[in-house]
């Protein structure tokens, strides 16, 4: 043997032994976590608030033997709840607790109890390692649920196989609708808890046991630090006019005492700080919308140009009066800048912002004092294929 | 087994502007942003990013315009000509002795974040020596192929840095640079101070320009080579902050590597694209590496002329290790990886203004 083979030889030997890999994990031997719900525990005990974790793990076979009739009672998913202190302490129970280590890259949905939300602190704190670890990614979103959290992941749809992807398909296909409050991931939760800004997240409940409704907005504020308030489906409708661009959904309307549906195609929307006086400020809001009738209960015309008109002027009405009545809500009894005038001021007038910044939801109360000037355009676009589906309506 | 040699030894000018953005744009680029965005409001660190851009520019197209005065000289051999031969000699042994941590902290860093992104269980040392391995190898051929492989990375890295920049246009918001320069002189001063940190490895021009084919040519493609690498930190840093707003991004430890993340390729079934993302960026980081490595080996072949270079690697190799498994926390990486970027951009900048002004005095035309 010459010398050349002997060294292949005793390269091919180290490499045999010597090969490994730290980091192996086969993909079947993952947990996969899709769905993450944070309630606080049944038990509390005095001096620490103790939470109960539970996390939905995929289960593979459940998956792919759907069409299997013999395992048709093997659910797809497993939620398996875990109380402690600590986030990390709880994963690491969990560890204990399941045969698979939990493996969170793929994690969709985050829902956290208003319980939790509520308490001072709690929230950002939980959200901490969720911001930290290198696994999640930053576009998970996160939501306040109605009730208990884990009660919101427990539901079974008959159309999606997980919960978890369930609840994010229904956000992401309700997003852009004024009922429902803009979807809000962990990334955009990291920047509101830097700049401490008050910030919306939506809410969801669930409905019976096959369905989630998402309804309203929870409110927190930044300075505090905490859930302070719901808004409903009619005022969050009013903060979506008011902030939301290119939104679309339906706005009810009387008009001669009979019911009209307006189906609103986009949205614009923009603050100006006319008046600049800290103690005294004055704020344009213009709200811009574009859409169509959708339903009428009515039988007049709608061809007729004074008719629209009056119709317009009825929509900018019922938009003004709807965003007056969330603008109310949040300067005076949540104290929340969820309108964003305070991204205004510290983008277009800095040394302003500079002024009032430190009493802005809090000391002064300048949010609290701000008079908003609302003013809506509404443009009917069209009234559907017909004029008239009737001549006498009721 | 017989060493494959290539036939020509020369490198062209388009290899030198590819090595500058290569050499450039490294580990450092990864948190880059974040300390810009911690030192300026809102948008403003695009400000320092171009303005030192701009300097390191001039100072590159005089090293260049200077160094074409000695073609086909080493720079022992015109320094010598210059300040004579001891002197030359210590300020080769100087450039050995930067280049060597220099090689070490870019090791260690591609090693930790390897190890907090891609292999949470492989201990540091392994990932950093199976790493280092690959670079040695490098090294050890011909230098002319250690550019040829920059030319050959180069592109790619640059066209993964696009498709991060063309998927994040979705979540990319203009407010969030707003608004525009607000930000203290002081602010200004210091953003300058953590952009320039981003610019450093230029000093492989000292060396490298020897090999130029054509060195008259140099200048004008050593420019644009600079010119590519301010333009690729500008966007990056503006991305950063338009799609994570500043307070995010200067608390993001890697907000490139974020940004790299947040990459959502429609369809569903690619998911996790920073990983791809990763592994290219470690081209880039090997780019920078292998050069820094090889600039310190052709230091030391040049003083001790009668050492093979393979000696001198084998000899270099376990210090550049050692080194860079030295600091033990994050806190003492990034101080060694501050004092190493400064002190490698005064030390050029000293060469550069020592070797002007004395060839002015004692009259060195040189020959080109």
């Amino acid at each position: 043997m010459g010398k050349r083979e002997l060294s292949v030889g005793v390269m091919l030997v180290i490499l045999t032994f010597l090969s490994a890999c730290w980091d192996e994990k086969n993909i079947e031997e993952r947990g996969f976590i899709v769905g993450e719900a944070i309630d606080l525990a049944d038990k509390q005990t005095k001096g620490n608030t103790h939470l109960a974790l539970t996390y939905q793990f995929v289960v593979p076979s459940g998956i792919m033997m759907s069409t299997d009739t013999e395992s048709e009672d093997e659910e797809p998913f497993s939620n398996v709840t875990v109380t402690g202190d600590s986030m990390q302490m709880i994963t690491k129970e969990l560890e204990t607790r399941i045969s698979r280590p939990p493996f969170f890259d793929h994690l969709k949905v985050l829902v956290v109890s208003e319980q939790v939300a509520k308490e001072a602190d709690l929230f950002s704190s939980v959200m901490d390692i969720l911001i930290r670890d290198q696994q999640i990614r930053r576009g998970v979103s996160v939501m306040i649920a109605d009730g208990k959290a884990k009660n919101v992941i427990d539901v079974q749809p008959s159309l999606e196989d997980l919960p978890a992807m369930f609840i994010d398909s229904v956000l992401k296909n309700s997003s852009e609708d004024l009922d429902i409050n803009r979807t809000v991931d962990v990334g955009a939760v990291h920047g509101y808890l830097l700049d401490r800004d008050s910030y919306a997240l939506p809410r969801v409940k669930p409905v019976g046991e096959k369905q989630i409704g998402v309804k309203g907005a929870a409110v927190f504020n930044g300075k505090k630090n905490q859930l302070v308030g719901m808004l409903d489906a009619q005022e969050t409708k009013g903060l979506n006019l008011a902030t939301q661009k290119h939104y679309g959904g339906m706005i009810e309307f009387k008009i001669n005492d009979r019911l009209m549906v307006f189906k609103v195609d986009t949205t614009q929307n923009a603050i100006t700080v006319n008046h600049q006086d800290p103690d005294n400020m004055k704020v344009g809001l213009d709200i811009t919308v574009e859409g169509s009738i959708a339903e009428m209960f009515g039988s007049e015309s709608l061809l007729s140009e004074t008719y629209l008109k009056k119709i317009e002027k009825r929509i900018e009405a019922r938009i003004e009066q709807l965003v007056n009545r969330t603008i109310d809500k949040l300067q005076n009894d949540l104290n929340a800048d969820v309108l964003g005038i305070n991204k205004v001021l510290r983008q277009k007038h800095y040394d302003l912002w500079n002024k009032v910044k430190d009493d802005w939801e809090q000391g002064k109360h300048y949010f609290s004092k701000v008079n908003v000037d609302t003013s809506a355009h509404v443009t009917i676009k069209g009234i559907g294929t017909s004029d008239r589906a009737k001549t006498r309506g009721d | 087994m017989k060493k494959f040699t290539h036939s020509d030894k020369t490198i062209t000018q388009r290899e030198i502007m590819i090595a500058i953005p290569s050499v450039m744009i490294g580990v450092g680029v990864l948190s880059m942003p974040k300390d810009l965005a911690a030192d300026t409001k809102a948008g403003d660190g695009w400000l320092p990013i171009v303005g030192i851009g701009v300097l390191i520019l001039f100072v590159i197209w005089f090293i260049t315009r200077f160094v074409a005065r000695f073609p086909g000289q080493q720079f022992i051999e015109y320094a010598a000509l210059i300040v004579s031969k001891p002197v030359a000699v210590i300020m080769t042994l100087v450039w050995a002795g930067i280049f060597i941590p220099l090689t070490s902290i870019q090791i260690r860093e591609i090693a930790n974040m390897s190890k907090e992104y891609l292999l949470p269980e492989t201990p540091i040392e392994i990932i950093a020596l199976t790493f280092f391995l690959v670079v040695i190898y490098a090294v050890s051929g011909t230098r002319v192929g250690l550019f040829r492989l920059n030319m050959l990375f180069f592109p790619i890295i640059t066209l993964i840095v696009l498709v991060v920049f063309v998927f994040n246009l979705n979540f990319f918001s203009i407010s969030h640079l707003q608004p525009l320069f607000k930000t203290s002189f002081t602010g200004f001063i210091k953003g300058a101070g953590s952009s320039i940190r981003s610019y450093i490895g230029f000093g492989i021009l000292w060396f490298y320009l020897a090999y130029v084919e054509e060195p008259k040519q140099t200048p004008k493609l050593a420019v644009i080579g600079t010119i590519i690498s301010i333009v690729i930190y500008v966007l990056l840093f503006v991305f950063c902050i338009a799609v994570y707003g500043n307070s995010s991004t200067a608390n993001l430890l890697y907000p490139t590597i974020e940004l790299a993340k947040s990459v959502e390729i429609p369809g569903e079934f690619f998911e996790r694209f920073e990983s791809v993302f990763f592994v290219i960026w470690i081209m880039a980081i090997f780019n920078t590496t292998s050069l820094t490595f090889d600039v310190s080996v052709f230091a030391l072949t040049s003083v001790f002329t009668n050492t093979s270079k393979l000696k001198v690697i084998f000899v270099l190799a376990p210090v550049v290790y050692f080194i860079a498994m030295l600091p033990q926390e994050l806190p003492e990486i990034s101080v060694f990886e501050m004092v190493m970027s400064y002190t490698v951009i005064s030390y050029t900048i000293l060469v550069m203004f020592v070797l002007t002004v004395m060839a002015k005095i004692r009259e060195v035309k040189g020959n080109g």
